[in-house]
């Protein structure tokens, strides 16, 4: 009896110490990853990194270029894929009905979520990029990019249409609402903050990828900003990797500087999720 | 309507007026798959009157009241055949949205389920939606006055429902049920999950409400079917055994099974 209970307070004790060391190792990890990159990127970043096209001389260089590519790319990217992510969603879950059809549909929705960007990358070449005729264009990568976050936003409002309790779909129905009323006024105001993170956290994966842009002819060194969906264009993603393939030291220091504001865009899209999500939480009850 | 003479003797507690059947059933059954939830039902439900469906667990009782307002039509396997016909007409002809018959008969479910939004807006939505053109806030006042329950939440129609009790919850539910102005109630054991104070409230509404609307209550409580129901109609594993005043099933009942089933002998 003594025994057993020794024995478990020992298995208690390797385990509890085995978690620990888990977050530990994965978070020193983050702290030494984010410490260097901040210490070789902070020093680089002022005003003529903000504000200037990319150079061959690494002092001249900056990254507006890609800045502006990265914008033009996120607000693209979030026009195409949002309604269409959002309105596959309610399709599968508030419409259709349930059977062999639309599990298999939500199978695959699933596992396109897990293909390897670089494969929407050829995807994109072919049917975007040569297949449209859109050519090295925004709009190019915007849709590609749509391609690849289209199952993550489908799949975070799936997930948060089916957080919304069945009761209060039936307490609509039960006063004669039509569907869509319901849909519309109780089920997709209750589903919205988990929506928007849904949204805020797929975009953010576009912003940070780099691989399909390049397959689809993101330019590494752009010297004009885009002025429409289809000039050619740069992202911070693409301009980062460029810079760290050269063989100066000079313009790896860049990139970490890139790196740096790559991570500051990304903090600031989690903190406006987080924040939609607290707001709409609490909105969602009185409103 | 000699169908219903037969069923319905001359009640006995004073209720002697009879009134007009808001809805005439017959020969209805119910499937769920294979399961036979309803077999061969024949009743009528009578106008600004409280109907009390009682019997015990799985004898199809809430089956037979979700079918009046068509809520089971979002169950995939539910087939239903006979005739059920809302003030003559046959609410599962061919070309009637299910939609309008629920505008008509209103439902309030077994645990409150109010939206999460102000209690103004849990009344006001559903008129306002469907382009009601009078004075909202004057129909909001009305339904809950009606509801009992304006004098407690008058001052903080702002809140949100969520805020108030669950018996509050309930009676703000079936404020919403009447703001849509329909001509039946159904109820799915609105007191389920109610303590007795609540329940009480709930229950002098109800009698309060019968001047109005007609109303179908399922109930596994017999004093509250005895206390508040006019007719009382007792169902056993998918038949309706018995349908009656309710004094009559409480006093005289004509089956044995009913008699058992009242006094507490199964169920």
């Amino acid at each position: 009896m003594k025994d057993l209970r020794v024995r478990y307070r020992i298995y208690g004790a390797i385990f509890e110490g085995f978690c620990f060391s888990a977050n530990v190792l994965a978070f020193g990890f983050l702290l030494y990853l984010l410490g260097s990159v901040l210490f070789q990127g902070v020093p680089n970043i002022n005003w003529t990194f903000l504000t200037e096209y990319p150079s061959r001389f690494p002092q001249k260089a900056g990254i507006l270029a890609a800045i502006a590519g990265t914008v033009w790319m996120m607000v693209l990217t979030a026009f195409v894929s949002i309604p269409l992510g959002i309105g596959a969603a309610i399709y599968l879950e508030e419409y259709a009905r349930p059977g062999r059809l639309v599990n298999l549909v939500r199978l695959n929705i699933q596992n396109l979520a897990g293909v390897p960007s670089i494969i929407y990358g050829m995807l994109g070449l072919t049917m975007i990029v040569r297949g449209l005729g859109l050519g090295r264009s925004i709009l190019a990568g915007a849709l590609t990019m749509a391609l690849l976050i289209l199952p993550v936003i489908t799949i975070a409002t799936q997930e948060a249409l089916r957080a919304v309790p069945g009761s209060l779909r039936l307490a609509g129905f039960g006063i004669g609402m039509t569907r869509w009323q319901v849909v519309r006024y109780q089920v997709f105001p209750s589903a919205l903050p988990g929506i928007m993170t849904g949204i805020i956290l797929a975009l953010s994966r576009a912003v940070g990828e780099s691989a399909p842009l390049l397959l689809v002819g993101a330019t590494a060194y752009s010297a004009y900003l885009p002025s429409s969906p289809m000039d050619g264009f740069t992202v911070l993603s693409v301009q980062i990797y460029n810079w760290i393939d050269q063989p100066q030291k000079e313009f790896q220091a860049l990139a970490a500087g890139a790196i740096v504001i790559l991570l500051v865009l990304l903090i600031a899209l989690n903190s406006i999720a987080i924040y939609l999500r607290q707001y709409y939480r609490k909105k969602v009850s009185t409103g | 309507m000699q169908q219903i003479t037969q069923k319905i003797a001359a009640p006995e507690n004073g209720d002697a007026t009879r009134t007009e059947a808001v809805f005439a059933c017959s020969n209805v059954n119910i499937h769920y798959g294979d399961f036979h939830a309803i077999q061969d039902l024949s009743l009528d439900l009578l106008e600004n009157r409280v109907t009390a469906l009682i019997g015990p667990s799985g004898c199809g009782k809430s089956t037979f009241l979700r079918s009046l307002n068509r809520m089971n039509d979002f169950i995939d396997s539910f087939r239903i055949s006979g005739s059920l016909l809302l003030d003559g007409e046959d609410i599962y002809a061919p070309d009637v949205d299910p939609v309008e018959i629920r505008l008509r008969v209103g439902m309030v479910f077994q645990s409150p389920n109010p939206f999460p939004k102000s209690i103004r807006e849990n009344v006001a939505l559903g008129p306002r939606i469907n382009g009601y053109k009078g004075n909202l806030a004057e129909l909001v006042e009305e339904a809950l006055v009606k509801s009992y329950l304006w004098d407690e939440v008058k001052d903080k129609l702002d809140q949100s429902a969520y805020s108030l009790s669950g018996g509050q919850q309930q009676r703000l539910c079936i404020a919403r049920a009447i703001a849509m102005q329909p001509e039946v109630l159904l109820m799915d054991e609105p007191t389920a999950s109610l303590d007795p104070i609540s329940t009480k409230r709930i229950e002098e509404l109800i009698v309060e409400l019968k001047k109005s609307y007609s109303i179908v209550i399922v109930t596994h409580n017999m004093q509250q079917a005895a206390r508040i129901g006019d007719f009382t109609a007792f169902f056993y594993q998918g038949k309706l055994i018995e349908y009656d005043s309710t004094f009559r099933m409480f006093t005289n009942p004509g089956q044995k099974l009913t008699e058992d089933y009242i006094t507490g002998r199964f169920g």
